[in-house]
């Protein structure tokens, strides 16, 4: 199991690093948002992953607040980006 | 009984790495906003189900249950935020005059695609 | 030795992260990628089992300061200037001498988890034998040291924050504001087209933007019912953190920045007067202070009990079990941190749109 659980967080960091050349290339700043929103969820499974590999699972206190944040982040920074673009 | 569910949970967790790495390469190949949405978005409801069941299956296991629960609730939290997220991404591009790319000069109104 | 390797690729991630930052040209970009950037920095955290710096991470780093650059660069518009010389050569001097020497400082420092290194073998273990952690029968040792053992330095964060609020108030709210009608009316100056926004090599395609009267941002139809439902939650899940910092990761700061997220999720789906009408104005503003009047009072409670300033042992009911005091002291004390945190939050960020 552990094998796995290693194999696991590896796939995830990768698949971030992918995410992560996303919203470094963007082109648009809707990319950067949805590759921002996607890197949020994946740090919820990633630190899932970690509280109970490591035997803590109080980390997932954790992975509710990135959950709570990525969404409120999310939306809030979509409204603020149309504000700005529909005043131009 | 342990063994049967470790290997569920193993498959499980594999399978949703899978999905995770294929939306990541979706999200960086595809050549335009709506098709990275495409590929971003509904993985990311699948990736969640997917490594939330094998870690409550552990959870399970080692008799977690305030654990248990909490997952649930990532799980039900991220069920409802995750595409309602992406489809307002999705929408907000298509406002500002983002269209999906077609080959022919005249894109047709092109349905929304959200998640 | 995974775990390192773990460890190393993330730090990779945080510091590609990093260098794009800096290197985007479009200040809207950068803040994502700076949102990013703390996302990953809460992971590493997390990773060194840092759980309370991460939870400030999470909260504060990738949800509230993001929000409020936003916000900002809403306000000034997200073009950065061009500079006309790249390279400044003493500057870049000066950064590779004090990298170089702050690397030579690291040699002296003890190995990672080194369990003879000093801060072991003193600081943690004057912690863990401190008086309040184990009166409090805390499982979280972060909580008792900030809020028992370093009381004052909380105290006065806290008055840091309440004074951000006040500057905040002082240098951005208008005399004759009473309730103005289109409160979410941001940008003055139009941001100038994106260079962003368009891209010659990818077959995305940019039909124009949409002229024209501003259409009604308030008519989205799934983002307001998915807020409807998931803001009580926010927090609930807020105030559990507040109350639940003794026994788990959080406290005060992070509990209300979670409760600041909802008012910015509700002022900015329904609009500000619409999040005014669950916190008014006169309510954000006063809370600010009561917070801080709270933690204060508590101190001056346990002197006129006969005890030191902030003993808050001298709060129990019954003398004979000093636990029951420490526990209500700190779990007050949270209360007033997080009232504060929230309604400055709030305070700023509606501070920022309103115009």
């Amino acid at each position: 199991m552990t094998a796995v659980f290693w194999a696991a967080c590896a796939a995830l960091l990768v698949s971030m690093l992918l995410f992560l050349l996303r919203a470094l290339l963007g082109p648009t700043v809707y990319d950067r948002i949805l590759a921002m929103n996607g890197l949020g969820t994946k740090t919820v499974l990633f630190v899932a992953l970690l509280g109970f590999f490591c035997g803590r699972p109080d980390f997932l206190d954790i992975a509710i607040v990135y959950a709570l944040i990525n969404f409120v982040t999310t939306a809030a920074i979509l409204r603020l980006v149309q504000h700005a673009r529909l005043e131009s | 009984m342990n063994a049967v569910l470790d290997v569920v949970a193993g498959l499980l967790l594999a399978l949703g790495c899978f999905t995770a790495l294929t939306s990541a390469l979706g999200l960086y190949r595809l050549p335009d906003f709506f098709a990275r949405i495409h590929a971003a978005g509904k993985t990311d409801t699948l990736v969640q189900l997917l490594v939330v069941g094998a870690l409550l299956i552990e959870a399970a296991r080692l008799g977690h249950l305030s654990a248990a629960l909490k997952l649930v609730l990532i799980s039900i939290f991220l069920l409802v935020t995750s595409p309602t997220a992406t489809h307002a991404i999705a929408s907000a591009a298509y406002q500002e005059g983002l269209r999906p790319w077609s080959p022919d000069p005249a894109p047709s109104e092109a349905e929304e695609s959200g998640a | 030795m995974n775990e390192l390797a773990l460890l190393a690729g993330l730090l990779a991630l945080v510091v590609a992260t990093a260098v794009g930052t800096v290197q985007a040209r479009n200040l809207y970009a950068a803040t994502i990628l700076l949102g990013i950037y703390s996302l990953l920095m809460a992971l590493t955290w997390t990773l060194l089992h840092a759980v309370d710096v991460a939870f400030t991470e999470a909260s504060v780093g990738a949800g509230v300061s993001t929000i409020l650059l936003f916000a900002a660069l809403v306000r000034i518009g997200g073009r950065e200037t061009e500079n006309q010389s790249n390279l400044h050569l003493p500057a870049l001097l000066l950064v590779l001498l004090l990298g170089g020497l702050l690397a030579y400082g690291l040699e002296d420092a003890p190995a990672f988890g080194d369990p003879d290194a000093p801060v072991h073998r003193r600081a943690a273990a004057f912690y863990t034998s401190l008086e309040s952690y184990h009166l409090s029968h805390s499982k979280n040792l972060a909580t008792p040291v900030l809020a028992s053992y370093r009381g004052y330095d909380t105290l006065f964060e806290t008055a840091v924050i309440f004074t951000a609020g006040l500057a905040m108030i002082l240098l951005l709210r208008k005399e004759s504001a009473g309730s103005p009608a289109e409160a979410e009316e941001i940008a003055e100056d139009p941001p100038a087209a994106e260079p962003d926004a368009v891209d010659p090599g990818r077959s995305a395609r940019l039909l124009g933007r949409p002229g024209g009267a501003p259409r009604d941002l308030g008519r989205h139809p799934v983002l307001s019912k998915v807020c409807k439902t998931v803001v009580p939650f926010v927090v609930v899940f807020g105030l559990y953190v507040i109350t639940h910092g003794e026994l788990g990761p959080g406290g005060g700061f992070q509990g209300g920045v979670i409760i600041a997220a909802a008012f910015v999720l509700v002022a900015l789906v329904f609009g500000l007067p619409r999040a005014r009408q669950f916190l008014p104005r006169a309510w954000s503003d006063a809370l600010a202070g009561v917070g801080v009047l709270v933690y204060a009072g508590v101190g001056l409670t346990t002197m006129a009990l006969g005890g030191t300033y902030l003993e808050y042992a001298r709060l129990a009911l019954d003398p004979e079990h000093p636990a029951g005091g420490q526990t209500l002291g700190m779990t007050l004390v949270e209360m007033g941190v997080g009232v504060t945190v929230a309604a400055v939050m709030a305070t700023i960020f509606s501070e920022m749109v309103e115009d």
